[in-house]
């Protein structure tokens, strides 16, 4: 709890730097849909949120909570031909609808203005390329530059990336290096034209602890290096407490609390966000059972009408049955969605 | 420029050692040139004209001054072997390269595109499909009529649903792999897309597919050859000799034996070769 007080101090630091009012990217009433046995089935439900300018930003939940098609859609990387956004928008800057760009546009918006590295880097590395070519293919593609510089700019990166050696990495293809390498060079690729908003899609689920540490302090030093914003998606709740000066907690496509990361860790609010810090297990704490939220996570066709935990929360009553509550601004930067918090709030006040 | 060159160097280089460090590769490459040089340099290397008839020499057995023997018309059976090298060999690299680019394209357009497109190349591939190879050959050169030009089309033509097949399926589970979604977030576009990681991650499967084809297209060159629809005298191909030996295959068995070894020698060859190639091609096995 201890080292859990001094991260999120820090966090609380970098929060007084951001400002408020620079919104890089507003996601306001994003409702996406996924083909599913030939009918669409909603699997994010009206999910708005901002990414503040230079700040890093947790998504947090299970698998199948919506997390990365949230962030896919902001890349507009859900396939088409089984994926339909039927309601909202993704707004880049104050201006641009990344949902209303053409194909072309999207281009040019994709690698430069937004990057995205994934979880597995194996797989998310053209194997038979080298690393040099695919860095550089992302560098030539946005700047007017010769091979020859793409090439040491290459280096350049991965030498920023901690690469050993890099101008002998540079010609390796991706099966000869290790995991941690693999990581690096898509870190390299995704920054190589230096993009606004890094969205890092579980980026060290598949590294060793060692290697998961080293390359977060990677990913928190360019950020504060280069000004730019970090959308983390993850289900580790130790990686955000550590990196991101504010969590978004979704359930079932549907978002649940918002709140600075000191706040959620020492007061969550919402149900679910309390059920999730319970289940951390704790140091100091002689158990024979760890704690869990009850119930499993229900199927995408047994959603519940009303809120979306209701079917597993411990407190609810008939109108959490009944009616989904909204996304509630509680505080300058917390919003929570559940009818019991807003209710014994607003008879609090 | 110089290191740019070296690198370019280097990866060619590789990709001959490992070639060459297989034997059945290098066999396959030995024999392909050994085609190839027949089929350019023929017409000087021949000891007899491969045309010319000669009564006197009808039906002659393998001897010293025919090493193969003679045919029906008294013309050296070598001779002819090494000149109907250059037809067979056009024909058959004629006809695969023609599958292989409408194929390819074919292919993956309709497994990247997906939808409509999609349905409209895989319907038409089965439609072509439908028929036997031979009796698909048969009815373009029945349309489009007798001659060398021709069977290559139809050969072509007729192998086009092999290759479609095949880099649909390989496109299919390509473009789910993550790294298609990460040349979309540096910004490339489908095209470049598909050219540059869908298509070299399909490689080794053309590039097998493509030595089984002109195996195949050898032997269907052959077959239609010997149904008399393919090449047409006095141009002998390998497999329209065979026709022709297949009269006389009691007394003058070599006539046909000579044009099907050739033929056989060379359908393993240019499927050890390609065996070879995948191998060779593929960056993540090592050159030993």
């Amino acid at each position: 709890m201890r080292l859990m007080s001094v991260c999120g101090l820090t966090n609380q630091l970098k929060l007084v730097m951001i400002k408020m009012n620079n919104i890089l990217v507003s996601v306001k009433n994003l409702t996406t849909a996924f083909k599913m046995g030939g009918r669409y089935t909603t699997v994010i439900d009206d999910v708005s949120f901002d990414i503040y300018k230079n700040e890093a930003l947790g998504i947090v939940g299970e698998s199948g909570s919506g997390k990365s098609v949230t962030a896919k859609s902001i890349m507009r990387l859900n396939p088409v031909t089984v994926s339909k956004v039927l309601n909202g928008k993704i707004v880049y800057d104050g201006t641009q609808d990344v949902l209303e760009l053409s194909e072309k546009e999207m281009c040019s918006y994709r690698g430069n203005k937004i990057s995205m590295i994934f979880q597995e880097p194996m797989s998310s590395l053209n194997p038979i390329m080298t690393c040099g070519n695919q860095i550089g293919e992302a560098i030539m593609l946005h700047q007017k530059i010769s091979k020859k510089e793409a090439r040491e700019k290459s280096i350049d990166i991965l030498q920023k990336t901690g690469m050993p050696s890099p101008e002998k990495r540079i010609d390796s293809y991706p099966h000869e290096l290790s995991g941690g390498m693999r990581q690096r060079v898509m870190i390299a690729i995704a920054l190589s034209c230096g993009p606004h908003l890094l969205i890092a899609d579980e980026p060290t689920t598949a590294l060793d602890p060692t290697i998961q540490a080293q390359i977060l302090d990677l990913i928190r030093g360019i950020q504060t290096k280069a000004n730019m914003s970090v959308l983390y998606i993850t289900h580790d709740l130790g990686v955000v407490a550590e990196m991101c000066q504010r969590i978004i907690i979704m359930y079932c496509g549907c978002i649940m609390e918002i709140a600075d990361t000191y706040d959620l860790f020492t007061d969550p609010l919402h149900p679910y966000s309390q059920g999730l810090l319970n289940a951390i297990p704790k140091m100091n704490e002689d158990k024979e059972w760890l704690h869990n939220i009850k119930g499993t996570v229900p199927h995408f066709t047994e959603i519940p009408q009303g809120c979306v935990f209701c079917t597993r929360c411990p407190e609810a009553c008939d109108s959490c049955r009944d009616t989904r509550p909204k996304l509630t601004k509680i505080g300058e930067r917390r919003e929570v969605a559940c009818h019991r918090v807003i209710h014994r709030l607003r008879r609090d006040q | 420029m110089a290191d740019k060159a070296a690198w370019k160097d280097r990866s060619w280089y590789k990709v001959v050692k490992k070639l060459i460090g297989r034997k059945t590769a290098l066999f396959g490459i030995v024999v392909f040139l050994l085609l190839v040089f027949m089929a350019l340099f023929g017409n000087h290397i021949t000891p007899y004209d491969p045309a010319t008839p000669s009564a006197s020499e009808m039906f002659q057995p393998p001897s010293a001054t025919h090493l193969f023997g003679t045919d029906s018309m008294g013309r050296d059976m070598l001779s002819r072997v090494i000149d109907g090298a250059k037809i067979t060999l056009i024909v058959s690299v004629i006809a695969v390269l023609i599958a292989m680019v409408i194929g390819t394209l074919l292919g993956l357009l309709s497994g990247y595109m997906g939808g409509v497109i999609d349905i409209i190349i895989t319907r038409l591939i089965e439609a072509i499909s439908v028929f036997p190879m031979i009796l698909f050959a048969l009815i373009i050169t029945t349309i489009l009529g007798v001659g060398t030009q021709n069977i290559m089309i139809a050969i072509g033509v007729a192998y086009v649903p092999a290759f479609t097949r095949i880099v649909r399926a390989m496109t299919l589970t390509v473009k789910e792999r993550e790294y298609i979604d990460s040349a979309k977030v540096i910004g490339l576009n489908r095209a470049e897309i598909l050219w540059r990681y869908v298509l070299p991650n399909v490689y080794s499967v053309i590039i097998v597919q493509a030595s089984l084809a002109a195996a195949g297209a050898i032997l269907s060159e052959a077959a239609l050859g010997f149904m008399g629809v393919g090449v047409q005298p006095p141009e002998a191909s390998w497999g329209s000799m065979l026709k022709v030996g297949y009269n006389y295959l009691n007394n003058a068995p070599w006539m046909s034996i000579v044009p099907g070894f050739a033929i056989v020698i060379t359908v393993l060859a240019l499927n050890l070769l390609g065996d070879g190639l995948r191998d060779a091609l593929d960056v993540r096995v090592r050159a030993d």
